[in-house]
């Protein structure tokens, strides 16, 4: 194949392919500019490594994959029909080594009848398709990823909204989009291309009196003069319930940009592609799509051969015989409708000669149409059903869909005043449409689609390798229907998605099953319709934008006093203040904590507000514990249940007034707890008599905990009477801190006397430092949350979710009152009176203490044996080294393991044996006399 | 004691992760066409219930506001739900919680909602960015998920965006503000 650029001007660029040198020029795809340099051998083909030349012009094209090195990153796979040649571009061929001229493995495709379709369900089996499956991939993979190329987040998603949107600027595109427009509605019109106009671009044409280009620009113009946003480079990828579509906006100085665009109509104007002929070698260098070689002609001044045949069995293609002999190549046209048959390509390494109906040729290009498939992705993704409309072998939208039009050459229509008619009514226009100069004819075209049973190896989807004879094969194994046969051969499935081979694909089995076309249909439709980097579809939502935590208003007096900061339920908080491992610091934290006072930030701790004169009926049915009992002041411990009965969350809840409680609960579970008040509020009460607020965020708690915590809170006179008659434990009461109100409650989670001050968030940092300053003398410190989980386990307090799992009831935690004796509703109440509730042998919150000064691992299964065989009767839930102990401690949950306290138990764990001995859950201080030390 | 010490710390890639959270008194975003910053020394109030009650209470005068309302003056009612909504610019003192006879409930909110104000002739690029939300047809509720937040978004001027998220999320709001390009 000679192709060489014959026409045309632009700055030159210098680029490479396959370590080859080459020139281009600004506006060249790289695949233009391959071509402009004669290069015939640009991949190699999946399975068989067959030589691959470019095929198509644009998003359909199959072969010429590669992996683009610019500024020193590389991307792999892409299209070289759609990248853009700039400078310095280092393009490496895909699955092909050293160059895809001289790929080493190109002798697979003598081994072909060994690895048809499919090959790996039968094959490699024995002894471990493992030991196979790496050096099959990489035999047969596409490009390469450079682990150092990791872009930048910061293609930005916009959101947008029009009464029209139009997908695709060619003649019906336009004609939509102009007519909308002058009818007064907002449009967006979009185009994958940098220029608008579609076909127009390539083809002969007059619209309204002028070339079809120049009406292309002036409709271009006047949609924005009027306003209208008009958007080159743009692929509309996929459409979603609603009318919502995705645009992917190419950009070449600044990121790409992702549009989410809410149209009330969308009119899918996005053309047709090309099809190939099916017949034995068609896969050769050189044989291209006719239409291709007329836009490289009118595009990019690239003609495709010197010798060429140009063989379609419709007139569309035909035409493009006069413009390739104008720019100076020889054609023989081969007109399919009038009978001849093409026999065979020659050339291994790409076309040398082409036998029609016996005739030997020489040619140097083989250009190919076997009729244009209407792109009707989009009104497939969103659920429209086609018809098989057989005078055009196409299939076509059936009916409409409410929201959205298909016009031109997407619907069928392939005549240029077809597409502007239809166009034209599709954006509700007044008046007359634009003109065409030339009338224009539909579509003559003589199906020729793969015959069965044919000679030779004959190619229907050339990225995956899939030939007739693949899918003469499927039918043998049954797998008959499109969509098997798109998974049993992997037709359709590359890159391109089949854009060149479905049709082609499904002819070929309609006729091997004795089926129609229409009736063997066509696979699902589904976005995108090409492939978007990820970068586009990420957005900028990633690092600390992707999930973020929430944080705490003392942040920074937390960084500044040390704190290694760690993510609890959601919220960044301090984990340990100070350097030292997180073991030393957490050792040393909580071992000071029980000794002088702790200073620890418990804000993030659920602080939902239940009001109103029904408040007190809401927080009983909630709760399994009765709360209404509860006086002002005072707070009560409980849990909350599932509706299975299963703890959902544990936590206090304080009765502020009649009307008034604060449900408190772990810092994760809020927005879990407030949803489920709000579900009950609305469904069993009146919503009118309870209101709930979320005052978590509104709100800091700090908490001053151990031994010296009242001194702490006397140094900081908040006007509140601290002796424990006035202030028992369970009680709270206000004060006042820097003019606002500071709840003063006495709850421990610690077991030690434990005060937390709640203010305002504004106050917290006023509160924080004064704290800092009245514990001085008294050798006060900032606490983590890591000691406080050491602390908490000492006592046997537990973490809902860590010391329970999805099946622990109340009663497992020894929690037995409510359901036995408490008399009203509350929610799981029904579900803890099942069988299995009332099972005697079910899991069982305990304590494990073991011999010697190793703690054992959390998770830790607890073993016994039945006719040894060895099952898990319970699990190691916390685990800690104590230094207030100087021993081990541990919480589990373990079958009947109230009822084994003092029992020696076998625990395993990766295959160890070890040995606990059965405690109740509190290891420390079990009278609680050190709350009120 | 034996060495006991962890051999890895897989979870303290947080310490790096996460930004320092910004000293919202003081922080601006000067960008090309747009600016950002924290509006202090409102006070809000969160009401639940019977709503003409509650601004009665508090504000007879304000103004409501749905989403994408101009304000242009406080007090204001935003709308949050049916029966919720946030009065804001309010100068009755802080509110005690609780429940009120005449049929609704309040909460202080001054400090659980930052505010923060984006204006400039890009305002409205940079809103597109962060809400899907049909803006022009406004709601009357001011809810939206803003940037991936739960927030309240009105405005004070034509090129002038208000959004209210919680406090606790009001970094996450600045990052992305921060980050964004130009």
């Amino acid at each position: 194949m000679t192709a060489r650029r014959i026409s045309g001007s632009g700055a030159s660029l210098s680029f490479s392919f396959d370590g080859r040198p080459l020139q281009g020029r600004a506006g060249d795809t790289i695949a233009s500019a391959l071509l402009a340099s004669g290069v015939r051998i640009v991949g190699r083909g999946f399975k068989y490594h067959r030589p691959r030349g470019i095929y198509g012009h644009w998003t359909e094209e199959p072969n010429a994959l590669v992996d683009v090195t610019r500024d020193g990153r590389t991307t792999p796979n892409l299209r070289a029909t759609t990248e853009w040649l700039t400078e310095g571009m280092i393009v490496r061929s895909v699955n092909a080594a050293p160059t895809a001229e001289t790929d080493r493995s190109r002798y697979l495709d003598r081994f072909a009848r060994f690895i048809p379709a499919g090959f790996y369900y039968k094959t490699f089996l024995w002894p471990d398709w493992h030991r196979f499956e790496p050096s099959i991939r990489a035999m047969a993979g596409l490009g390469r990823l450079d682990p150092d190329h990791e872009p930048p987040a910061d293609a930005a998603p916009v959101n947008a909204r029009c009464d029209i949107l139009v997908v695709g600027a060619g003649p019906a595109g336009l004609a939509a989009a102009l007519a909308a427009s002058r009818a007064g509605r907002s449009v967006m019109l979009v185009d994958d291309r940098p220029e608008p106009g579609g076909s127009l671009l390539w083809n002969e044409t007059e619209v309204d009196g002028v070339g079809g280009a120049e009406w292309a620009g002036a409709v271009a113009r006047e949609l924005r003069d009027r306003g209208q946003r008009v958007l080159p480079d743009t692929t509309a990828f996929g459409v979603f319930d609603h009318n919502l579509v995705a645009l992917w906006e190419r950009r070449h100085d600044q990121p790409d940009r992702q549009w989410r665009v809410r149209a009330k109509t969308v009119v899918v104007a996005a053309g047709s592609i090309e099809r190939p002929l099916v017949f034995p070698d068609n896969d050769r260098p050189g044989v291209m799509s006719a239409e291709a070689a007329l836009v490289y002609l009118k595009l990019h001044g690239v003609l495709v051969g010197e010798r060429i045949v140009l063989a379609a069995n419709n007139d569309r293609a035909l035409a493009a015989a006069e413009p390739l002999r104008a720019a100076g190549a020889a054609v023989t046209v081969a007109d399919l409708r009038e009978g001849p048959v093409i026999d065979g390509v020659h050339g291994a390494s790409g076309v040398e000669a082409v036998t029609i109906s016996g005739r030997r040729m020489e040619a140097d290009c083989l250009l190919v149409s076997g009729g244009f498939t209407p792109t009707v992705h989009l009104f497939c993704q969103a659920k429209g059903r086609l018809r098989y409309d057989d005078r055009i072998a196409a299939f076509v939208p059936g009916e409409p869909l409410p929201g959205m039009a298909v016009a031109g050459a997407a619907n069928g229509a392939f005549s240029l005043q077809e597409a502007l008619d239809q166009g034209h009514a599709a954006g509700g226009g007044n008046g007359v449409a634009p003109r065409a100069a030339a009338s224009g004819a539909p579509l003559s075209i003589k199906p020729a689609w793969p015959r069965p049973g044919s000679k030779g190896r004959q190619w229907i989807d050339f990225q995956n390798d899939v030939t007739v004879k693949d899918v003469e094969l499927a039918a043998r194994e049954n797998f008959r229907s499109v969509e098997h046969l798109k998974r049993y051969t992997t037709l359709g499935m590359a890159t391109d998605q089949g854009k060149t081979s479905n049709m082609n694909g499904l002819a070929a089995m309609a006729a091997i099953t004795g089926r129609t076309i229409e009736a063997t249909g066509t696979t699902t439709y589904r976005p995108p319709f090409v492939p978007v980097p990820f970068t586009v579809i990420a957005g900028r939502r990633r690092g600390e934008l992707f999930n973020p935590v929430r944080r705490l208003v003392l942040e920074a007096e937390h960084r500044a006093a040390g704190a290694v900061f760690r993510e609890y339920g959601g919220w960044l908080r301090p984990a340990w203040y100070g350097p030292g491992s997180a073991f030393e610091a957490t050792l040393r934290e909580a071992k000071q904590a029980r000794e002088t006072v702790a200073i620890f930030d418990g804000s993030p701790l659920g602080k939902i507000e239940v009001m109103g004169p029904q408040a007190t009926d809401l927080v009983d049915y909630n709760s399994y514990n009765t709360l209404s009992t509860l006086k002002p002041g005072r707070f009560r411990y409980g849990f909350m249940l599932t509706e299975s009965g299963v703890v959902y969350d544990d936590g206090v809840t304080a009765r502020i007034a009649d009307d008034h409680y604060l449900v408190s609960c772990s810092s994760g579970h809020v927005p879990g707890v407030m949803a489920r008040l709000e579900e009950w509020r609305q469904d069993r009460f009146d919503p009118a008599k309870i209101a709930i607020h979320n005052s978590t965020a509104g709100l800091a708690t700090l908490t001053a905990t151990g031994p010296r915590s009242r001194r702490l809170l006397e140094a900081l006179a908040l006007g509140v009477d601290l002796s424990d008659e006035a202030l028992p434990h369970m009680a709270f009461a206000d004060g006042v801190f820097d003019g606002a109100t500071a709840r003063i409650a006495r709850v421990s989670f610690t077991g030690d006397r434990s005060y937390e001050i709640t203010v305002p968030a504004s106050k917290a940092p006023a509160l924080f430092a004064a704290m800092v300053e009245a514990g001085r003398p008294l050798d006060a410190f900032p606490m983590g949350s890591e000691a406080l989980l050491l602390l908490r386990a000492e006592k046997g307090f537990l973490i809902a979710g860590k010391d329970t799992d999805g099946t622990t009831m109340p009663h497992d935690l020894g929690v037995r009152g409510p359901r036995d004796r408490r008399a009203g509703e509350y929610v799981g109440k029904r579900s803890l009176f099942t069988d299995d509730a009332m099972r005697d042998d079910r899991q069982q919150l305990v304590g494990l203490s073991v011999e010697g000064e190793t703690p054992l691992p959390t998770g830790a299964h607890a073993v016994d044996r039945i006719e040894g065989r060895r099952r898990s009767i319970g699990f190691v839930t916390s685990s800690y080294w104590s230094p207030t102990l100087g021993r081990p401690i541990a919480l589990a949950l373990i079958r009947r393991g109230l009822g084994r306290i003092g029992e020696t138990i076998e625990l395993v764990h990766l295959g160890r044996p070890l040995k606990a001995s059965v405690t109740p859950p509190c290891a420390l201080d079990p009278e609680g006399a050190r709350l009120n030390a | 004691m034996p060495d006991l010490r962890q051999r890895t710390a897989p979870l303290d890639h947080a310490a790096t992760l996460w930004s320092p959270r910004p000293d919202f008194a003081s922080v601006t975003i000067e960008r090309d066409g747009w600016a950002a910053r924290s509006v202090t020394g409102l006070s809000q109030c969160l009401v639940s219930g019977n709503l003409a009650a509650a601004r009665k209470a508090f504000a007879p005068d304000a103004l409501e506001m749905g989403l994408w309302s101009i304000a242009t003056s406080i007090p204001i009612l935003v709308r949050i739900a049916r029966d919720r909504a946030l009065i804001v610019g309010h100068d009755t003192g802080v509110v005690p919680s609780g429940w009120r006879p005449e049929g609704f409930a309040a909460s202080d909110a001054t400090d659980l909602y930052a505010v923060v104000e984006i204006a400039g002739p890009a305002m409205r690029d940079i809103v597109a960015q962060a809400t899907a939300a049909d803006l022009d047809s406004g709601s009357p509720s001011a809810t939206v998920v803003f940037a991936g937040l739960q927030a309240l978004l009105y405005r004070v001027d034509e090129q002038a965006a208000r959004i209210h998220v919680e406090t606790s999320q009001a970094t996450a709001l600045w990052h992305w503000l921060e980050k964004l390009p130009g």
